[in-house]
């Protein structure tokens, strides 16, 4: 579908098209899925087919688990054919199960082809992720050789038969978790021989970004080339602290984003002219330029985005800021929470996904985040990942998660069906939200220990929101007898390698500057993965946990006065984005 | 350069070779001892869960075994213990190589020609010849470095037809071009003397049957001598290509050879002879007995001058416990599993004691599902049925072979018309299943004929019954679609000096006929009265379709009782 035909749909749902539309509309309106928004105050938006609301709860991966023929004794797994004498009655439990459970649609990589086989009555919409850039490697390989585009539309034209006609189909997800990380895909690319067309785009946009001056380029690069003509042989650059070439590798990934945008939407419209395009799955990450990029080829942006904190809570910007760079409503297409206490034997051993003592502890948690995202109003579905337990001493990658609603031996989580079966979806989406921002705050008292995180802070009624269109962090206040808290929660990834020697210098990395009413800002640079975070002024304490998700908690002396207005400013590093908060806050005597 | 001859010779010595002692065969394993390739297709796990369906039960490993590799364990000892040494075609290799089993053998089967489109496509095609390459080199390289691989079959049962490849030949630009050169030459350049045998169509020369238009046989005419040799380049190129693209990623693996489907052509067979190092051929038993029509084996062991495999045979019982209905087509089937055990005994002693046959695959491991395969085919095939209990008489008698010792033994002489025409009961002779075939077999003056003769008597008559091979889709040599009567197999016969001359698909003197492939008529001729001790002497001189074979027989015969 079209933007322009959602767009004439959303008027048919709300009243205002002609009474009869063309036949030919009617039945197109019969078979698809498209995205509307609500008549209601906040324009919910939600997925419809037939003129019917459609809010997608999802579950990934339901499969019939390991393959009979590799099933490892040594690491067991979820395998239906130890519970199932055969698929057919594994589908009818399962899909039987999902409706009971509350779930009303098949997130990624479901086994769709067995339900449409046998439980055609099931009527579970699925959705397909098609990897289409995988076809070349993208976005590593040249994604400006002709050869990317015929591979991805070849693709495309082996992948789309099958489900074009197909009305249980929401939609595609064009990949999942791409690599959209700055620093490499501009030194892949800058390191391409000159006639690769893909260097010869980014000596264009070079070009063009520095209005054909190699003069401007130098202050924000460093480079033995005398000019745009070396630079196009050279095969290595890296950015000179204090410049401003951070926007510049911004341009870049716009450039990036656009051609690999443009050319799935292409490739997949040949083929398919109607079902949802729904964007290529974030890894928990994203970078705004490519978000942004990605708006005018999507229908529905997507994003992978487990819990901020193991009680299920989820951060301010990131959904938002999501939501407003793409124009688009908001699919999550995995999310997880994990328990210590299972019946898999899941070690949970890695890092990168929540993992909370109990399954009480877990379901309370699951329960809170879905509640949350239900309740934005860009929110159209989200899928939990995944059906069942990994294997009990892990996937091939290692991944060793107690993610399943079931675990390996197909025995259900009751606490986690209890959860999704209490969740009140209408009523959530029913319910008037998003008062919006206050006037001003006030300042709610610190946990016990405030400086261990931000997991214990008062967070709804801390949350300062911000003044920028686009934020990439979230701000909280707390305050106790001796001090201000404040809690800075960023989202960024650090492009080390486009400095030399492989590290973001001092002088470059991200910086926060506090000011409370009249007195003298602070400075706050960032530490990073091996250094200390370094004040401005010696009397402000300090922690930080970094990573992709940054935390950074400032301790000041509390002011004096009941009220005090707060002005903040966070930049990532290299001054690539800027965050900005202006705010009255009222202390507590 | 050095090396890789060093290698290649090293390589040598690890794999499997052939051996001729004392007149007898051998496959010879890496580590130099003697052996007979005694296997079983389809070693498979069968249906998986996602396919499975209840209402249509077949074998599906996953219900018997918590896992794949619990599945190939069971399998591999199993099969050892009934006395099995070979994993054969359409086996899951991957799963079965897991399992420690040091003297197991593997003879994987490539599919290389078919899944191109040859030998019907054009061979002399670069994209098919790729094509072929990469099928062939997809499937070896995973298994470069296991020992136990003996070779590889290129195909199975590849249609050799020879009308309908001689028609797929003006298809291909490479071919077409080819074949007229081939006529070219063969008719002296005469186009006159070409349209003697041939009718064109579309074509007045050779230049222009060089781009466009065939030709099709004349009746009458002797076209279908030029059609043979065709055939035998078609089949040189197809074996050349095979040969030389196996070697190329495994040159310690032997060739195979194609799986003939219990039917040969002699050219094809020829060919294949310079190229394969044994020569394989399916071998549907021509009777329930699980007895073979008698000049197959011999006379394509001649034609070839290589060792043999048979690489499917099979037996079938009514008693089965999967339910097979044995009634889509024309696998040999008797009523108990009894029954079954003695004639699959009778069929591996028979192959174990010929001499040039150095391995026998039975085929296949599990029985058809209960209501058949997607083509149709449902027989009890199986060692073992569709929830995997093993027919235990089945397994009793393979495992009663002593393999090495029995392909030492002589084959016994199967007797003839020679030692005296046996006496015919009345009620059996349209049945040729039940004729007495052995006594009653009449040894031909050729070596080549593709055709038995059997010759009985009854006191008020005798009975000549010709057994004999034919093309398949045979109506395409001729141009309006249908065969001419002219064009009919023929049987002229001079009995006691009485002369026929018989159209074998028409004559009235036929009191049984089957025409297929496989084609038999059993003659009554020269009604009178005999008795035993009479001498009666017998000319035969079998003509097949299209002029395509002969066959000779004379010679004087007494009648015995």
């Amino acid at each position: 579908m079209t933007m322009l035909s959602m767009v004439a749909f959303a008027a048919l749902i709300t009243g205002t098209m002609p009474s009869s539309p063309p036949p030919q509309a009617r039945q197109k309106v019969s078979m698809e899925f498209y995205v509307v928004q609500g008549p209601d105050a906040q324009k919910r938006y939600s997925f419809a087919k037939n003129g019917k609301p459609f809010w997608s709860w999802g579950v990934d991966c339901v499969t019939t688990g390991a393959a009979w023929e590799s099933y490892d004794t040594g690491n067991r797994a979820y395998a239906a054919f130890h519970h199932f004498s055969n698929c057919q009655a594994w589908a009818e439990d399962t899909a039987a199960k999902l409706r009971a459970w509350g779930f009303n649609s098949l997130g990624g990589w479901s086994d769709f082809d067995l339900f449409k086989r046998y439980t055609p009555d099931s009527r579970l919409p699925y959705f397909e992720v098609l990897h289409l850039g995988s076809y070349d490697n993208a976005p590593w390989n040249d994604m400006f050789d002709p050869t990317f585009k015929e591979a991805i539309e070849s693709a495309a034209k082996s992948l789309l038969p099958k489900f074009v006609d197909d009305p249980m189909l929401v939609g595609y997800f064009t990949d999942n978790e791409l690599g959209w990380w700055g620093d490499s895909l501009f030194k892949s690319y800058f390191a391409m021989p000159s006639s690769a067309p893909g260097k010869v785009r980014l000596v264009r946009m070079l070009r063009s970004h520095y209005d054909d001056d190699f003069g401007r380029l130098r202050r924000d690069w460093e480079t033995d080339a005398a000019g745009f003509d070396e630079l196009a042989k050279a095969r290595d650059i890296t950015l000179r602290p204090g410049g401003e070439g951070a926007q510049a590798v911004n341009e870049w990934l716009r450039v990036l984003g656009e051609r690999y945008y443009s050319v799935v939407y292409d490739a997949i419209r040949r083929y398919d002219a109607h079902h949802l395009i729904l964007g290529d799955r974030y890894i928990q990450y994203y970078n705004i330029e490519i978000a942004k990029s990605s708006a005018p080829y999507i229908d529905v942006a997507s994003t992978n985005l487990g819990a901020d904190w193991t009680d299920g809570a989820i951060s301010h910007f990131f959904l938002d800021t999501l939501h407003k760079a793409t124009k688009r409503p908001v699919i999550i297409t995995e999310f997880y929470m994990c328990a210590t206490e299972n019946r898999s034997g899941n070690k949970n051993s890695s890092d990168g996904f929540p993992v909370v003592a109990t399954q009480a502890e877990r379901a309370a948690a699951f329960g809170r985040y879905v509640r949350h995202v239900a309740s934005l109003p860009y929110v159209v579905g989200a899928h939990w990942f995944q059906f069942t337990d990994e294997p009990e001493k892990g996937r091939g990658d290692g991944e060793d998660y107690n993610m399943g609603l079931v675990d390996i031996f197909g025995k259900p989580y009751q606490g986690m069906i209890r959860a999704s079966q209490s969740i009140d979806f209408e009523g959530i989406r029913r319910a008037a939200s998003n008062p919006g921002a206050p006037a001003k705050v006030s300042v709610p008292k610190a946990p016990a220990e405030p400086m261990a995180g931000l997991k214990a802070w008062p967070r709804d009624a801390g949350f300062l929101p911000p003044d920028s269109p686009f934020p990439t962090a979230d701000l909280y206040v707390a305050a106790d007898g001796d001090y201000l808290y404040l809690g800075l929660y960023s989202m960024e990834y650090m492009d080390e390698s486009l400095y030399a020697g492989g590290k973001v210098p001092e002088s470059e990395r991200s910086r926060w500057v506090i000011q409370l009413g009249d007195a003298a800002p602070i400075e706050i640079r960032f530490g990073g993965k091996d250094r200390p975070p370094i004040p401005s002024n010696a009397s402000v304490g300090l922690h930080e946990i970094p990573g992709l998700r940054n935390t950074l908690i400032a301790r000041i002396p509390r002011p004096a006065g009941t009220e005090v207005v707060l002005h903040s400013r966070f930049e990532t590093h290299s001054r690539g984005e800027f965050v900005s908060w202006r705010m009255p806050l009222e202390l507590e005597k | 350069m050095i090396a890789t001859l060093c290698a290649a010779a090293l390589a040598g010595t690890t794999r499997f070779s052939l051996v001729r002692e004392a007149g007898r065969d051998w496959l010879v394993t890496p580590g130099g001892r003697k052996t007979f390739s005694f296997g079983v297709c389809c070693v498979g796990h069968g249906q998986d869960f996602p396919d499975y369906d209840p209402a249509k039960p077949g074998y599906a490993g996953f219900r018997y075994y918590p896992s794949g590799s619990a599945w190939a364990q069971d399998a591999v000892d199993r099969l050892q213990k009934w006395g099995f040494n070979t994993i054969g075609a359409w086996s899951d290799t991957d799963l079965l190589r897991k399992p420690a089993a040091p003297n197991l053998l593997f003879t994987p089967i490539l599919h290389m020609g078919s899944a191109a489109g040859a030998p019907w496509r054009d061979m002399w095609d670069p994209e098919i010849v790729a094509l072929m390459d990469k099928i062939a080199k997809d499937q070896i390289v995973p298994l470069q470095k296991e020992k136990r691989v003996v070779g590889y079959f290129s195909d199975n049962e590849m249609g050799w037809w020879n009308a309908a490849m001689f028609e797929w030949s003006w298809k291909g630009p490479y071919s077409r071009v080819r074949l007229t050169d081939l006529l070219r030459r063969r008719y002296r350049g005469s186009w006159a003397a070409l349209t003697k045998d041939f009718v064109p169509s579309e074509a007045t020369s050779f230049a222009g049957l060089a781009k466009k238009g065939r030709v099709f046989l004349r009746p009458g005419g002797n076209g279908v001598e030029a059609v043979h040799a065709w055939m035998e380049v078609l089949a040189e190129r197809y074996y050349f290509l095979c040969r030389s693209i196996i070697k190329k990623y495994d040159p310690g693996a032997l060739y195979l050879g194609d799986r003939y489907i219990s039917n040969f052509y002699p050219e094809v067979a020829k060919a294949a002879g310079k190229y394969v190092d044994i020569l394989s051929t399916n071998l549907n038993a021509d009777w329930p007995d699980g007895s073979f029509a008698r000049f197959y084996l011999p006379n394509l062991e001649r034609l070839c001058g290589k060792p043999m495999m048979i690489t499917e045979y099979y037996e079938c019982a009514r008693d089965g416990r999967s339910g097979n209905r044995n009634d889509s087509s024309g696998f040999p089937v008797v009523d108990t599993q009894a029954e079954r055990a003695t004639a699959f005994l009778a069929q591996t002693r028979t192959l174990l004691e010929t001499p040039y046959v150095v391995g026998a695959h039975w085929f296949q491991y599990y029985d058809e599902p209960k209501f058949g395969r997607d083509d149709g085919e449902n027989y009890n095939m199986g060692l073992v049925d569709i929830d995997n209990r093993p027919y235990e008489e089945m397994t009793k008698a393979s495992a009663s072979l002593d393999l090495v010792r029995k392909h030492q033994r002589p084959l016994p002489a199967l007797g003839d018309v020679r030692q005296g025409v046996p006496p015919l009961a009345e009620r059996d002779l349209k049945d040729l299943a039940k004729w007495p075939r052995n006594r009653a077999y009449v040894p031909p003056t050729g070596l080549d004929e593709r055709a038995d003769l059997y010759f009985g008597w009854t006191p008020s008559g005798l009975y000549v019954t010709v057994y004999w091979n034919e093309d398949r889709f045979p109506e395409a040599y001729y141009k309006d679609g249908k065969i001419p009567a002219s064009e009919h197999a023929r049987l002229k016969l001079t009995v006691n000096g009485k002369s026929f001359n018989l159209d074998l698909e028409t004559t009235p003197l036929a009191i049984h006929r089957t025409l297929d492939t496989r084609c038999w008529a059993i003659l009554k001729l020269a009604p009178g009265v005999y008795r035993a001790g009479q001498a009666v002497s017998l000319d035969a001189n079998l003509i097949t379709r299209s002029h395509a074979y002969r066959a000779h027989w004379h010679g004087k015969y007494t009648l015995s009782s």
